[in-house]
């Protein structure tokens, strides 16, 4: 249904945010997982139509979306990681504007929409509180009724449970699973539990690449059996990173727990781990922090050996 | 740690865009400005021109501020950076005292780069135009002018932006200031209000102190000085000048003060009526029993079409954001009040100063609002444009904006229409305030319909800058400099100028000048403008369709494809646009002839050269003329056949002839000369060399045949002089019927321009004793003459008869005798007054809903009519017409002397509002008619030779009517006031002279020199010899130098000085044959009751005459010899001298004298020269309180 190929997207100033993606989504939820400044946002405001790729393609039901902005704009839900409101709005009002944007123009439809809406955001009582007034939550909550506004067959939420206590993160991802039987809804995060409570599909992005990418019970059968754990003090860390692939590492009631990847036991005292979505998450982090430090490594350390 | 904050905010400003392309305009203003200054008598670094250009740019300081403003000062609300730069432990005092001190530093170090582009532009003058470099006056001007003003704004544009936290009242501020500014300058530009040399009174100037860059204060301070006087004068700091600093230095520190108290530390906060409402939300069964139920609504809008719900949607959005907070109203108000402003001003001034006020009629007002209206509304488009295009942007909302598949064109719509109803609900709050201020006047006859047309006029180019704007916003990285291309908009047409392309297809937005006459019931460009209006809407358009092609959505450059809707309006506006720019170009460059300034100057040049060698060449003269005129005003052209009888009155015998007709914009012309052979057509200059078969004797009289037709259609500009419109025509037709020899009209007058072309210069040769010239070269007339149905024309002669033939009325009209060559026809719809006096028959002609003033001019004629007689003689003709000229005439101020007949211009001299002006005591048009009648009485007598002076034979002369007339009817000091405004207008307009200044008695065609000292120095006469003396020599130059006689000033003054005792022929040569000043100051005035109860006041007085010498340009002083007045009043002296005590004449011959005076009662002021009879050009020191003892 989406389709991107060899999408690369580099700023102004020489930043390049996504570099050569290739994805096929299908509906369904579709977890796009990565750190921090991964290229994420990029790639979302890119399918968004809000920003041209430098190169490579993306198409919904086989047509051009670069070429034909409209014709996603038409179907697209879009909860950008933040956002304004025009003050002194009100939140039905917004609402309102906005569907009308989107091109419900029956007022009926419209009401009935909204007021949905507003029920399933539980937005309703203060519906006639300007938005710009509203707490964080609140205002993601708006955020997310807006994106659910019309008839979207293509949902893009960027972050969209920063800022939402556990309950309102529950019911939002109900609604998503929901919504997401017969149309696309990608959800960019870096909480590796929102993808795998949700994601029939996944890849992870890291620095702007795709580094994987499958459904998490494959991924996850991918590397069973090669995760293991070890309690250590903390001032061994030093030494354990030294000598093995640590992927991870956690505190655990003052103690330090230690996740590393190895096709068979590193060492005595390690146990084996039942491996979840989490450690295909690290591996692949600490996988191409290898590779950089590799690249990096030859130049003095080719110098060290001569001297 | 001000400090480091300070340096912090200067290096922020530094780094925005914004901030170095305002720098940028700057520049481009100084060098601009700097490098059109100097003349050969005033320097372009002289303190007087730095200081002036100076000013001139100041009032854009206000903009400057905005746009700095609008890129830093509310950043941190903007950007959300509150919360964290208030719980810094930076306190308030240092946190609003480094941003404002960042923004007036930013802004003075914009000023000090425009200042040393100045001074390097003069690197790049011409070194006669530069006088000795002192950078003193620069750093003068810089401290007095500029910091000031810099203050001023940035005050105004800190304590807005500071408590409003809102760009658009940044605006507002912006525009209150620059409104204020136009304002003050509007009301100050009348002398009466804006006197500081308390010539009538010791009030001071309210406009020289309330304008805000010290423009009127300083233009007030140096308005007498001499152009030796402005190269080395520099502004001195005092008077108004000081008091409008120091005004203005306070408000700003109290804008200050005023921030800093209301400012307070904390983000704004709106939370708490949303806490009440915020509840629970724990109830998550009912949600997720929700959630199950979400359901999509299939959107059913074809965004093929355009759907009004949707656009409304967007509009009541923007215009929320347009009018949010107090800003708009504030601009209503500010538009109300100065509207208000502008009519009172104008309409109250009336035509000159000291005059009736105009009558409030609709046509007027709209001529009076349209400008400023288009100018301040063309800015209030600028700034909304601006804000809503960045609506969005700036509230960080864009991206949910941006993804809707709402099309481009709605967005577009709705952001336009916002601005557009902005700017027309202030159009119209401006009409509203109009109409109150016409029925407030007790106008009651409103012509509604008539200010629709302010929607048009001032209503287009509003929309044609806010389509523009729009579209450059696409071109700005950021709203700052957004808004600085925006204001590029507006600064665009004196650029596009500047660079001379000054054709209205390259002017945008081209507006023609608006002149509406009432009468003629017509607006002159009428036609025109709706054609400039169709090419530069298309243009619009153009740029519309391809703005909403190339919307901004998010950051992506894809433009959104061309509907088949959006091709065909694109492809009809291109049309329209070439059809229209075509049809304007054949109608300015090929039906009519168009030529900028520089290209007529360069044909005038050229002519000059070419044909000035052959000006001496013998010519015949036109003796007798029979012409037959047809006026065709619907069709705004007319057609003349018509015959010359010519005569050789020269003393050779003529071989060939040259003649010619003069250029119009539109005329094909016809010349038939039998007996001779056309030798060469020079279709340049459409002048015609013959070759005559014979030659014609001295004596000898032959005729010449020729035919015109003139068009003047709307796309020409008005002449004042010639034009037919479809309700009122004047054509002063002896302009373009042949003439004969060198055509001194092709001649430039302009002494630098003459300069530049390598000319010599043309001076009216200096009258001498021994010209004695005779030519009888007045001429018999006789007409026929047609025009429309519905009007009537009048013209010179006495009408024969009158008949009507088809759709068409004719008028046969012959000359009673020889009349002046001045021939003007006038056709409109006329309603005729007839009168009988004293065997004279009086017509008078005049619009028919014009009919309130007749029997003032009636009244003010025979009064005239009368003095005349008593004097010197009955009026030789029996006959005497007054007409009434549309007001497209008005160029003339107020109107033509044509032989037996005055033209007198609509709202000049006819249709002024003389309600509440009792005719027993005042008549108003007295001083109008009085002059008029004298031009008909001296011209039926005296035909002056053309050289230094001749004006003194005219002009003067009728000034000295003017006094008389007045004198006699309404008492000796009535005319005071004329006086001083005379000689006010004279000692202003004297320093743009580029020559050294001419007495009166060799003057040339310097109208402050023969009208403004003129009238004083007749006044001055009048003390002197008084009126019997003068009316003696006067009758003297009638009997003794009549027409066909051409008398010089030298025949006048000869007549003056047979009726002059010896002292007085030394004061006639001081009046008249040098230019003399006098600075008289009142040291001191003590006065001391004697025993016989009256009182003795001892005045210490200097009194210092000064000569120019005619060679030097420099003044001299010469030891005074002079009789002088002084007079006692009781209280400030008024100027008619209504509480005067006593008056007296003291002789005076040295610098320095101390007189003695007695008087019965107590004087509390003494005044010197009271009557001004005398040029002092600082009267301060002329009165001073008396110290009793």
């Amino acid at each position: 249904m989406l389709t991107i190929r060899n999408l690369s997207k580099t700023y102004d100033n020489g930043v390049q945010a996504i570099k050569s993606v290739s994805l096929d989504i299908e509906p369904g939820l579709f977890g796009l997982l990565g750190p921090n400044g991964a290229g994420k946002s990029s790639l979302m405001r890119t399918i968004a139509t809000l920003q041209q790729p430098s190169h490579g393609q993306i198409s919904f039901d086989n047509k051009d979306i670069i070429k034909n902005p409209n014709i996603i704009r038409s179907c697209l839900g879009y909860l950008p990681q933040e956002f304004g409101v025009y003050p002194k709005v009100s939140c039905y009002d917004l609402l309102d504007h906005l569907a009308l944007l989107k091109g419900i123009t029956d007022k009926k439809d419209r009401k009935t929409q909204i007021e949905k809406l507003l029920h399933q955001t539980n937005l309703f009582d203060v519906r006639k509180n300007d938005v710009s007034s509203y707490s964080g939550g609140m205002r993601q909550r708006f955020g997310i009724a807006q994106a659910l506004l019309g008839a979207p067959r293509l949902i893009i939420v960027d972050e969209p449970t920063a800022g939402l206590d556990p309950q309102e993160r529950n019911r939002f991802h109900n609604m998503l699973c929901e919504i997401s039987e017969n149309i696309v809804v990608i959800l960019s995060t870096h909480i590796v539990e929102d993808v795998s409570q949700l994601c029939p599909n996944m890849a992870i992005i890291i620095e702007g690449e795709i580094k994987l990418q499958g459904k998490p019970a494959e991924l996850i059968a991918d590397i069973d059996g090669s995760i293991w754990s070890k309690m250590i003090n903390k001032d061994q860390l030093e030494h354990y990173k030294k000598q093995f692939n640590v992927i991870s590492e956690r505190l655990i009631t003052g103690k330090t727990q230690i996740i590393v990847k190895n096709e068979f036991q590193p060492e005595i005292g390690f146990e084996p781990v039942q491996t979840n979505l989490e450690d295909v998450y690290f591996s692949t982090l600490k996988q191409v922090s290898q590779v950089k430090k590799d690249q990096v490594k030859p130049s003095w350390a080719l110098g060290g050996d001569h001297a | 740690m001000l400090k480091e904050l300070t340096q912090f905010e200067l290096k922020y400003h530094l780094k925005q865009g914004s901030f170095w392309a305002v720098t940028f305009c700057f520049i481009w203003m100084a060098v601009l400005m700097t490098s059109q200054r100097g003349s050969a008598l005033l320097f372009a670094n002289s303190a007087y021109v730095i200081t002036e250009s100076i000013l001139f740019i100041s009032p854009n300081i206000i903009f400057a501020l905005c746009v700095l403003a609008s890129a830093t000062l509310i950043r941190d609300n903007q950007y959300k950076m509150e919360p964290i730069i208030f719980t810094t432990p930076m306190d308030k005092f240092q946190y609003l005292a480094s941003r404002y001190l960042g923004i007036v530093s930013a802004s003075m170090l914009i000023f000090f780069i425009m200042i040393v582009a100045m001074i390097s532009t003069l690197l790049f003058l011409d070194d006669s135009l530069i006088g000795p470099f002192n950078i003193s006056h620069y750093i003068l001007s810089y401290c007095i002018f500029i910091i000031p003003s810099i203050l001023l704004c940035s005050s105004v544009v800190f304590a807005t932006a500071m408590l409003s936290k809102n760009t658009i009242a940044i605006y507002v501020a912006g525009i209150v200031i620059y409104v204020l500014y136009i304002l003050v300058s509007i009301l100050g530009n009348s002398p009466l209000v804006a006197n500081s040399n308390s010539l009538l009174s010791d009030n001071t100037g309210f406009a020289a102190l309330l304008e805000p860059y010290g423009l009127i204060a300083f233009m007030e301070q140096s308005a007498f000085w001499t152009s030796e006087q402005r190269n080395v004068l520099t502004p001195e700091f005092s008077g108004n000048l000081l008091f409008n600093r120091l005004l203005w230095l306070a408000a700003s520190v109290s804008l200050f003060a005023y921030t800093y108290h209301r400012f307070t530390f904390r983000a704004a906060n709106k939370e708490p009526e949303q806490s009440k409402t915020l509840i629970d939300d724990n109830n998550e069964s009912l949600s997720l029993s929700h959630a199950e139920n979400y359901e999509a609504v299939t959107p059913t809008q074809n965004f093929e079409k355009f759907d009004v719900s949707i656009w409304f949607s967007k509009v009541k959005l923007e215009y929320l954001t347009a009018t949010k907070g107090k800003a708009f109203i504030i601009l209503l108000l500010v538009t109300m009040v100065f509207s208000l402003g502008v009519l009172m001003g104008n309409i109250f001034d009336g035509p000159i100063n000291n005059g009736q006020p105009y009558y409030p009629l609709t046509s007027m007002i709209l001529e009076i609002l349209r400008q400023p209206l288009t100018d301040i509304g063309s800015l209030v488009a600028i700034f909304y444009a601006v804000e809503l295009y960045w609506n969005e942007r700036t509230v960080n909302i864009d991206s949910l904006i941006d993804v809707t598949p709402t099309r481009n064109l709605t967005l577009y719509l709705a952001k336009l229409s916002t601005v557009i109803a902005v700017c027309f609900t202030l159009v119209l709050s401006s009409i509203v305030i109009a109409i109150g201020f016409q029925l407030s006047q007790g106008m009651i006859e409103i012509q509604p319909w008539l200010y629709l047309i302010l929607f048009y006029y001032a209503g287009l180019p509003i929309i044609l800058t806010a389509l523009l704007v729009f579209s450059l916003q696409r071109l700005a990285k950021n709203k700052a400099l957004g808004l600085l291309l925006g204001i590029g908009v507006f600064m665009l047409s004196v650029f596009v100028k500047k660079i001379g392309l000054d054709h209205p297809l390259t002017i945008f937005a081209y507006r023609p000048q608006f002149i509406f006459s009432d009468m003629a019931d017509t607006i002159y460009h009428d036609q025109a403008v709706h054609w400039y209006n169709l090419y530069w809407l298309s243009f619009g358009v153009i740029l519309s369709v391809l703005t909403v092609k190339f919307w901004q959505r998010g950051s992506s450059n894809i433009a959104q494809k061309f509907t088949r809707l959006s091709k065909g309006f694109l492809t009809s506006s291109v049309i329209m646009f070439f059809a229209s720019g075509s049809y304007v170009y054949f109608q300015t460059n090929i039906f009519n002839e168009y030529s900028t300034k520089e290209q007529t100057l360069e044909m005038m040049a050229e002519y000059e050269q070419e044909y000035a060698k052959i000006a001496e060449v013998p010519q015949p003269t036109v003796v007798d003329i029979n012409v037959d005129v047809d006026i065709y005003p619907e069709s705004r052209r007319y057609q003349a056949k018509g015959r010359y009888i010519i005569e050789n009155q020269t003393e050779d015998t003529i071989n060939k002839v040259m003649v010619s007709i003069f250029k119009q914009s539109h005329i094909e012309q016809n010349i038939v000369f039998k007996e001779a052979e056309l030798e060469r057509y020079d279709e340049k200059y459409q002048t015609y060399f013959y070759q005559l078969n014979e030659p014609m004797k001295v004596g000898e009289k032959r005729t010449l045949n020729f035919d015109f037709t003139v068009t003047h259609n709307a796309f020409t500009e008005l002449d004042g002089e010639h034009y037919v419109t479809k309700g009122g025509s004047y054509i002063e037709l002896e302009d373009i019927m042949p003439q004969f020899g060198y055509d001194q009209r092709y001649v430039i007058d302009d002494e630098e321009e003459r300069v530049e072309r390598g000319l010599s210069l043309v001076k009216l040769t200096i009258p001498t004793s021994d010209m004695k010239r005779v030519s009888d070269d007045w001429v018999n007339f006789e007409t026929t003459v047609s025009t429309s149905q519905s009007q009537q024309v009048v013209t010179v002669g006495r009408l024969q008869e009158s008949w009507s033939e088809g759709e068409r009325n004719f008028f046969h009209y012959k000359s009673d005798q020889k009349v002046k060559r001045q021939l003007a026809y006038t056709s409109a719809n006329f309603e005729l007054i007839k009168e009988t006096y004293k065997n004279v028959d009086i017509s008078l002609f005049h619009s028919p809903e014009h009919d309130k003033d007749n029997q003032y001019t009636l009244d003010a004629l025979k009064q005239t009519m009368d003095y005349f007689t008593q004097h010197f003689g009955a009026y030789r003709s029996n006959q005497f017409t007054i007409v009434e000229l549309p007001y497209f005439s008005s160029a003339q101020s107020f109107g033509s002397a044509q032989p037996g007949m005055y033209l007198g211009v609509e709202n000049r001299f006819f249709n002024l509002d003389n309600r509440g002006v009792d005719i027993e005591t005042f008549n108003p048009l007295l001083r109008g008619v009085s002059h008029e009648f004298a031009h008909q009485y001296w011209g039926g007598y005296i035909e002056p030779n053309y050289v230094g002076g001749y004006a003194l034979l005219t002009e003067t002369l009728c000034k000295y009517t003017e006094l008389v007339l007045a004198r006699k009817i309404y008492g000796e000091y009535s005319t005071n006031i004329e006086v001083h405004l005379s000689l006010d207008r004279y000692l202003r307009t004297r320093p743009y002279s580029n020559n050294i200044e001419k007495p009166l008695f060799s003057t040339g065609m310097e109208p402050h020199i023969y009208y403004g000292k003129g009238k004083q120095t007749m006044h001055a006469l009048l003390d002197l010899l008084g009126e019997e003396k003068i009316n003696r020599a006067l009758r003297g130059l009638l009997s003794n130098h009549g027409y066909p006689k051409k008398p010089t000033s030298l025949d006048l003054l000869n007549e003056f000085y047979l009726v002059a005792n010896g002292s007085q022929k030394v004061m006639i040569d001081d009046l008249f044959k040098r230019v003399v000043f006098h600075d008289f100051t009142l040291h001191s005035a003590k006065s001391t009751q004697l025993a016989n109860g009256n009182f003795e006041t001892e005045i210490d007085i200097s009194t210092i005459k000064f000569v120019l010498n005619p060679e030097s340009n420099k003044e001299q002083t010469e030891l005074i010899d002079d009789r002088l007045d002084i007079a006692f009043y009781s209280g400030f002296p008024a100027v008619d001298n209504s509480n005067m005590l006593l008056i007296q004449k003291v002789k005076f011959n040295k610098d320095r004298t101390l007189v003695t005076i007695q008087s019965k009662e107590k004087p509390s002021h003494v005044n010197i020269d009271p009557n001004r009879f005398r040029i002092d050009r600082n009267l301060v020191d002329n009165v001073l309180s008396v110290d009793h003892h």
